[in-house]
C-alpha cells in the first residue's frame, strides 16, 4: 500500500487515547510555511487530544520550531488555520489566542526578581493585585521555588531558571503550552529530573502541551503522542510505543532508534508473509506492514527482536560477530551479514557471562512475536 | 602493518633552547610593558602635576612648586566672579543641550536598532558624523547660517551648536544598549499578554536606560568641554568656560587656571566614580 | 535551528515598522536643517569671490590652491594628524593588550586612567602640557637639576611637542576601540598558535594584529580626525610657530572677517578628512571579511 505523502494526516484520530481531563483541544490544519521559495512548513494537519503532550520530533531544519512559533502566534502562516478550542486564531496576536510558549533560553526579564517575573503577565492584563499575589504564590509552590522569590535570575542555576519560565507561562492560565527544545540547556542528570517535573505539573494541570525537541529519548518518554517531523512534514503521528515497534516510513524506522535494514523480497502467502534477504537466508513473518505487496522490500528489526541461534540452525540468515559491547544490564552485538550489512543485536547479560567471541559464526532470526516493519524497496 | 606513527618524531620535545624562548618571551614582555608603561605614565602625568601645580604658593607655573598653599583655589572662589559666570553658562548649556539631544537621539536608536534597511545604515552614518569631521567646520557653517537666517548670536544657538555634536554620543549608547537587548525578552513579554506599550516601559526602558545614562554623561561633558563650537558661536556677552580659560591662558597665564583645571578634574574624577557605581558606565563606553 | 528575528504576524509587522520610522524624524529634520543645510551652505559661500558675495566663481580655490603657502598649512595638519596616529598607535596598542591580559581590578584602574583625560576639557590638559614643557616646566627643571642643560629649554612652540601632546590627549580614542576588538578576539586562537610552535612576537603579528584590524583602523580614525582639528592644542602648544588649518579658518572667519575664503578652507579641511576616512573605511572593509570567524 503506497502511502500518499500528499494527503493531511489525520491518522492521529483513530489512535488518539481517551480525553485526558478538562484540557483544550488544538486543531492544525493544512499549515504551510514558505520563506521565500522555500517550505519549511509543508500541509500539516494534526488533531491533539485535550490535555495531551504532544512531542514535535525531528532532525534540525524539520520544520519543528516554525510549526511551533506559528500555533504560538509568533509567526503567521502562508496557509492553513491554527484552531484552539474550535475557534480559529490565525489573526490572533499570543497574547490573545491563549499560547504560552517557554523559550529555549527561558527569556527570564534580568531585571526582575522571581516573583515579579511570574506575575509580570498579570500585571501586563491589568489583573487585581489580590489576584496576582494569590496566583504568584500558588505557581511558586506548584514549581517549589518559594524560598527563591526574591531571588534575580542571574542567581539561579539552569534548572531553577527553567522552573521559573514555566512557572511564569502558567501564571496566565494559557490554554495551550509550547514548549521549545526545553531541556536542551540543561546537563544530562538534571534533564531526567526536570521532564519528569514538567510531566508531573503537565498532568496535574491537564494543560494541552506541545513541546518540541531534537532528542528520541525525550519525545518518546515524556509524549503521549510523537509527531515525527522531515522536511516540513509529519512523518508519522502515533504513541511512543507505535513509532517505535511500527513506524510507518522508512524515515521514522531509521530516525528512531537503529533500523537494521535488510533488503529482499517480500512474499504475500494466504496465511502470512516470508521475506527472502537479498544475501540469503529466509524468514517467515507474521504480517507484513506497512507494505505488504509481494515485491522488491526491505525489513527493518529492532535490535532486540533479534533472536540468536548457532551457525547449525537452518532458518534465519547467516551472519559474523565483529564487535561484542557489554553495555551494563544489556550486551550490544555488532554483527555483519554477508554482503557487509551491519546488524546491531541486543542480548540480555545472562548470570553466566556468557557471550559471543568476534569472529564467530552465527545465524539470525525473529524471535516470536518479534514487531517488525516492511518497507517497499 | 607497521604504523605510520613511528616515523613522526617530536619535533621540538627534546630540544635544549628553553632558554630561546624564555628570551623570546621576555623581550616580547619588556617591549610590551614598557611601551604600555609610558603610555600610562603619558596619561597620568599631565593630570597629576596640574593638580600638584595648583597648590603652589608662589604666582608661577614653576613645577616642582616652592611652596604650597590653598590660595588659588581661594582666590579662585572669591575674587573670580567672571571665570564663575562662564562656568555657569557652561552648565546651563550643557544640561539643556543634554536633555535635547537625550529626546532626540534615543527615539532615533528606537527607530534605527535591528533596521538592516538602507535607509537606516544611512541615517546612522549621518547622525555618527559629527564624532568624525572636523567640527570647527560645523561651527563656522552653523555662524554662516545663523547670519543668514538673520539670528543673532544667544543662548539657543549655541544649545543647537552642542546639541548637533552632543547627539551623536548618546545614540551610539542607546543603540548599543538596544542591540544587546535580546529580542526574546520582548517576544515572551508580548506572549504573557503585555501590550506593546507596557512590555517598552517595563521591559525595554529599564534595560536600556543604563546605556542611555551613560551616553547622556558622555554628552554632557563633551558639551560643557567644547572649544570648537563655542568659539565661532559665542557673543561677546556670554563665555562658556573653556573659551574663558583659553583667554586667560592666551593672555596672562595665571595659576588660577590651575586651579580651575583642578577643580574640574576633581569633579569629573568624582562624576566618573558616581557614574561607575550608578551604572558601571565603562561597560558601554567601548 | 532557530530563525534570529521572526515578524509578529504579516499585519502587526507592517504598523510598528510605520510608527518606527517616525521616530527618527526629530533628529533627522535637526540634523537636516542644523548639519546638512550648514554644510551645504559653507560651500555655497565658498564658491564666491568676494566678502559681500556678490559673485559666483572658484577663486577662492584658486587662491587657496594656488598659494604653496596654503599647500603647507594643509599639508603641515595632515602629516601632524598622521604623525599623531602612529605615536597614539604604538604607545596605545600595548595598553589595550595590557587589558585584555589583565585581571578585573587591573582592568578597572586602567579604564578608568583612559577615560579621565577623555572627559576633561581639551583646554585643561593641554594647560597640563604648557606646565609640563613651559621653561619653568617639569621637564626643564629635571634637565637643569640634572646639570644636563645651562639655560632652560624652549621644549613649547615646537611641532613635536604639539604632536607628543596631541597624542597623549587623544590618546584614549585610540585605546578604547582596540580594547574592545581584543576582546572579541577568541583567546584560543593565540593559545592554538603557541601550542603549533610559534613565539609571542610570532603570534602576535600574524594572529592577533590581524585579527584587531577593525578597531584597529576605527582608533586610527578617530585619532586622526581628533588631531587634526584640535584648535586648542594646535594653538597653545604650537604657538605662532605653525599655521594649522583650525587657526587659519577661525583667523580668517572671526578676525579678518574673509568669509568666503575661511569656508574654502573649512571645505578643503573637510573634504580632506572625508576623504581620508572614506579611503581607509573601504580598506576596512575589505578585510572584515576574515576576522568575522
Amino acid at each position: 500500500m503506497k502511502r500518499d505523502l500528499a494527503t493531511p494526516m489525520l491518522a492521529g484520530a483513530a489512535a488518539r487515547p481517551a480525553g485526558l481531563g478538562s484540557g483544550t483541544p488544538l486543531l492544525l490544519d493544512g499549515i504551510t510555511h514558505r520563506y521565500g521559495s522555500a517550505v519549511a512548513v509543508n500541509n500539516v494537519s494534526l488533531v491533539i487530544a485535550p490535555g495531551e503532550l504532544v512531542a514535535l520530533l525531528g532532525p534540525s531544519g524539520c520544520g519543528k520550531t516554525t510549526l511551533l512559533r506559528i500555533i504560538a502566534g509568533l509567526l503567521r502562516q502562508t496557509d492553513g488555520h491554527v484552531k484552539i478550542d474550535e475557534c480559529v486564531v490565525d489573526a490572533l496576536p499570543p497574547n490573545e489566542r491563549g499560547a504560552g510558549i517557554v523559550f529555549q533560553n527561558y527569556a527570564l526579564f534580568p531585571h526582575m526578581t522571581v516573583e515579579q517575573n511570574l506575575g509580570y503577565g498579570l500585571r501586563a492584563r491589568s489583573a487585581p493585585r489580590g489576584q496576582i499575589v494569590e496566583t504568584v504564590d500558588r505557581m511558586l509552590r506548584l514549581v517549589k521555588m518559594e524560598a527563591l522569590r526574591n531571588r534575580f535570575p542571574r542567581e539561579l542555576s539552569g534548572g531553577q531558571q527553567q522552573r521559573v519560565a514555566l512557572a511564569r507561562t502558567l501564571a496566565v492560565a494559557p490554554r495551550v503550552l509550547l514548549l521549545d527544545e526545553p531541556f536542551a540547556a540543561l546537563d544530562k542528570n538534571l534533564r531526567l529530573d526536570m521532564q519528569i517535573e514538567v510531566k508531573r505539573i503537565q498532568r496535574e494541570l491537564s494543560i494541552t502541551t506541545i513541546m518540541v525537541t531534537h532528542d528520541q529519548e525525550e519525545a518518546l518518554s515524556m509524549a503521549d503522542r510523537v509527531a515525527v517531523m522531515d522536511g516540513g512534514r509529519v512523518e508519522q503521528f502515533a504513541p511512543p510505543e507505535s513509532i517505535y515497534d511500527r513506524p510507518e516510513s522508512l524515515f521514522v524506522a531509521r530516525f528512531i532508534g537503529t533500523a537494521n535494514l535488510v533488503p529482499g523480497q517480500l512474499r504475500m502467502g494466504a496465511s502470512g508473509a516470508s521475506f527472502a534477504p537479498t544475501v540469503g537466508g529466509y524468514l517467515s513473518l507474521s504480517v507484513a506492514r506497512p507494505c505488504s505487496r509481494s515485491g522488491a522490500a526491505v525489513l527493518s528489526v529492532r535490535p532486540e527482536h533479534w533472536l540468536l541461534m548457532p551457525a547449525s540452525a537452518d532458518e534465519g540468515l547467516a551472519a559474523t560477530v565483529r564487535m561484542v559491547l557489554p553495555l551494563g544490564p544489556t550486551v550490544v552485538n555488532e554483527l555483519e551479514l554477508a554482503d557487509g550489512t551491519p546488524i546491531k543485536v541486543t542480548t540480555v547479560r545472562t548470570a553466566t557471562g556468557e557471550r559471543l567471541q568476534p569472529g564467530e559464526a552465527v545465524r539470525i532470526g525473529l524471535a516470536p512475536h518479534a514487531a517488525v516493519a516492511v518497507f517497499q524497496g | 602493518m607497521g604504523s605510520t606513527v613511528d616515523r613522526v618524531k617530536p619535533q621540538v620535545a627534546l630540544k635544549a633552547p628553553a632558554l630561546a624562548g624564555r628570551l623570546e618571551r621576555g623581550s616580547f614582555n619588556l617591549a610590551m610593558g614598557l611601551l604600555a608603561t609610558v603610555a600610562i605614565v603619558l596619561l597620568i602625568a599631565p593630570t597629576v602635576v596640574v593638580l600638584i601645580t595648583s597648590f603652589t604658593n608662589g604666582f608661577s607655573l614653576k613645577f616642582p612648586p616652592p611652596g604650597y598653599s590653598l590660595r588659588w583655589y581661594e582666590a579662585l572662589f572669591t575674587q573670580s566672579p567672571e571665570i564663575w559666570r562662564a562656568a555657569r553658562l557652561s552648565f546651563q548649556v550643557a544640561l539643556i543641550a543634554t536633555a535635547i539631544s537625550t529626546l532626540f537621539a534615543v527615539a532615533a536608536a528606537l527607530a534605527l536598532a535591528r533596521q538592516s534597511a538602507t535607509w537606516a545604515r544611512l541615517a546612522e552614518s549621518v547622525f555618527m558624523s559629527p564624532l568624525m569631521l572636523p567640527t570647527l567646520a560645523l561651527g563656522l557653517a552653523l555662524l554662516m547660517t545663523f547670519n543668514l537666517m538673520g539670528l543673532g548670536l544667544s543662548f539657543w544657538t549655541l544649545v543647537i551648536g552642542h546639541v548637533a555634536i552632543t547627539s551623536p554620543f548618546i545614540l551610539r549608547t542607546t543603540l548599543s544598549s538596544l542591540l544587546q537587548l535580546d529580542p526574546v525578552l520582548l517576544q515572551s513579554a508580548r506572549s504573557l499578554g503585555a501590550s506593546a506599550g507596557f512590555t517598552f516601559r517595563t521591559v525595554t526602558l529599564p534595560l536600556v536606560l543604563p546605556g542611555i545614562a551613560a551616553g547622556a554623561f558622555i554628552a554632557f561633558m563633551a558639551s560643557f568641554d567644547n572649544v570648537a563650537i563655542s568659539l565661532f558661536l559665542s557673543d561677546a556677552r556670554s563665555e562658556v568656560l573653556p573659551i574663558r580659560l583659553l583667554h586667560n591662558i592666551e593672555s596672562n597665564l595665571d595659576v588660577r587656571t590651575a586651579a580651575v583645571s583642578g577643580v574640574l578634574i576633581a569633579v569629573t574624577i568624582v562624576a566618573m566614580v558616581v557614574m561607575e557605581r550608578l551604572i558601571g558606565i565603562s561597560r558601554h563606553i567601548k | 535551528m532557530s530563525a534570529v528575528a521572526l515578524p509578529i504576524s504579516a499585519a502587526r509587522a507592517r504598523a510598528p515598522w510605520r510608527r518606527e520610522w517616525q521616530l527618527a524624524l526629530p533628529l533627522g529634520l535637526f540634523f537636516a536643517a542644523f548639519v546638512f543645510f550648514p554644510l551645504l551652505l559653507l560651500g555655497y559661500v565658498s564658491l564666491h569671490a568676494e566678502p559681500t558675495l556678490q559673485q559666483h566663481s572658484l577663486a577662492q580655490y584658486v587662491k587657496f590652491f594656488g598659494d604653496s603657502f596654503n599647500w603647507r598649512v594643509l599639508g603641515n595638519t595632515l602629516l601632524l594628524g598622521l604623525q599623531v596616529t602612529l605615536v597614539a598607535l604604538v604607545i596605545g596598542y600595548p595598553v589595550a593588550y595590557l587589558y585584555s591580559v589583565s585581571g578585573r581590578r587591573v582592568q578597572q584602574l586602567l579604564i578608568f586612567l583612559v577615560l579621565l583625560p577623555l572627559l576633561t576639557s581639551a583646554v585643561v590638559r593641554t594647560f597640563a602640557w604648557i606646565v609640563i614643557l613651559g621653561r619653568q616646566g617639569i621637564i626643564n627643571n629635571a634637565l637643569l637639576e640634572w646639570g644636563v642643560i645651562e639655560a632652560p629649554l624652549r621644549l613649547l612652540y615646537t611641532p613635536w611637542a604639539v604632536t607628543i601632546a596631541l597624542a597623549q590627549i587623544e590618546l584614549a580614542l585610540m585605546v578604547l576601540p582596540l580594547i574592545t576588538a581584543l576582546g572579541h578576539i577568541d583567546p584560543n586562537l593565540a593559545h592554538a598558535s603557541r601550542a603549533l610552535g610559534a613565539g609571542r612576537w610570532q603570534t602576535f603579528f600574524q594572529v592577533t594584529l590581524p585579527l584587531s584590524t577593525p578597531g584597529l583602523l576605527a582608533g586610527c580614525l578617530l585619532v586622526f580626525a581628533a588631531a587634526v582639528s584640535a584648535f586648542v592644542t594646535q594653538t597653545l602648544v604650537g604657538g605662532g610657530q605653525q599655521l594649522f588649518m583650525p587657526f587659519y579658518i577661525y583667523q580668517q572667519a572671526v578676525q579678518v572677517n574673509d568669509y568666503p575664503f575661511a569656508a574654502t578652507i573649512a571645505m578643503a579641511l573637510l573634504l580632506s578628512v572625508l576623504a581620508i576616512v572614506t579611503a581607509v573605511n573601504i580598506l576596512g572593509r575589505r578585510s572584515k571579511g576574515f576576522v568575522h570567524g
